[in-house]
């Protein structure tokens, strides 16, 4: 399962990143992204709203997936993680190297500038494995702890629609 | 509303959205979703966290947004919306009509089950419109309600 779980961080390069404002308000953005099996790496303004609430609260929801056109296809990830700085200078080269590799068009781009941007790195609390190929709604969920990894299987919310939803064509 | 930003509204099918959990953590979800301007209609499970989460909180921040070909034709919304669920029978009719014109799928479904599935509407209130087209890291902001005032929602 954290095999399939990797495998859909590598089908997708882009994440919807959710952050808790001060007020309490959630702040979602769009982010590339970069994995190292499990551990995702991102760049952020240092400026940005969304790290000034990183410091503020490490807790961080993701969302990685792409539209589909048989709800049948539909395979993504929900991730709770716990959100920091890569302050390391080995990890932070490693990082780098593996967004401007999943990124190529970044090259183009100047190199983050430390002022400006923070190279930042989620780690995985709890993965939820969606995985529509077998039944509408299907969901295991991996949760990471030291320990190693545990999986709760399938959970399936099919909103009531059954198998009633077709392919688009 | 901004012409990007309906253009974005009216173009994709999916978003992101986070709600915040009773202990604080954000959690964020994909939907399928459609629009009508600036309100935002989606189902979620009854029995789901989202749900829960919505009912104790009804701030929730949506995403949308998919992977450009190149960075510099990058482009996304983001909105803070205030999500209500639905229950007046003709606004939730309303609501699944929109549903079915943006997700073909659907079309020939019946109205899933108020007891299992509700249909909710968010109004977008503060919208950030990322458009790359405009120059690298060109975002522009807006409110579309007075900050703090709680919009109508709801029961249309």
């Amino acid at each position: 399962m954290e095999q399939k779980a990797v495998e859909i961080l590598e089908q997708n390069r882009l994440m919807a990143l959710a952050t808790v404002r001060a007020d309490g308000w959630p702040q979602a953005t769009m982010v590339s992204y970069a994995h190292e099996g499990l551990l995702i790496y991102f760049v952020v303004s240092r400026h940005s709203q969304k790290f000034a609430n990183i410091q503020k609260d490490d807790r961080v929801s993701l969302v990685i997936g792409r539209d589909f056109h048989d709800p049948a296809t539909i395979k993504a990830l929900s991730i709770a993680a716990h959100a920091s700085e890569v302050t390391d200078a080995g990890q932070h080269k490693r990082a780098v190297a593996l967004l401007l590799e999943r990124h190529p068009g970044l090259r183009k781009l100047e190199p983050p500038e430390p002022g400006h941007s923070a190279v930042m790195r989620a780690y995985p609390e709890i993965v939820t494995v969606l995985d529509y190929s077998k039944g509408f709604g299907h969901a295991d969920v991996l949760t990471v702890s030291p320990g190693g990894i545990e999986m709760t299987p399938a959970r399936d919310d099919d909103w009531g629609f059954g198998a009633q939803l077709r392919e688009v064509s | 509303m901004d012409r990007t930003a309906a253009e974005l509204l009216a173009t994709h099918r999916i978003m992101a959205v986070s709600t915040v959990r009773p202990d604080g953590w954000p959690q964020t979800t994909f939907v399928g979703y459609a629009n009508d301007g600036p309100d935002l209609y989606f189902i979620i499970f009854r029995g789901s966290q989202k749900f829960a989460n919505i009912a104790a909180e009804p701030r929730i921040s949506i995403a949308i947004g998919d992977e450009p070909p190149d960075m510099r034709l990058a482009r996304a919304l983001y909105a803070g919306a205030r999500a209500s669920e639905i229950e007046d029978p003709r606004g939730r009719e309303e609501a699944w009509k929109l549903l079915k014109r943006r997700h073909e799928n659907l079309v020939g479904t019946p109205i899933p089950d108020a007891g299992n599935a509700a249909i909710m509407m968010a109004r977008c209130e503060h919208v950030s419109v990322v458009d790359y087209t405009k120059g690298l890291g060109h975002t522009e902001e807006f409110d579309l309600a007075i900050r703090g005032d709680r919009p109508d929602v709801g029961g249309r």
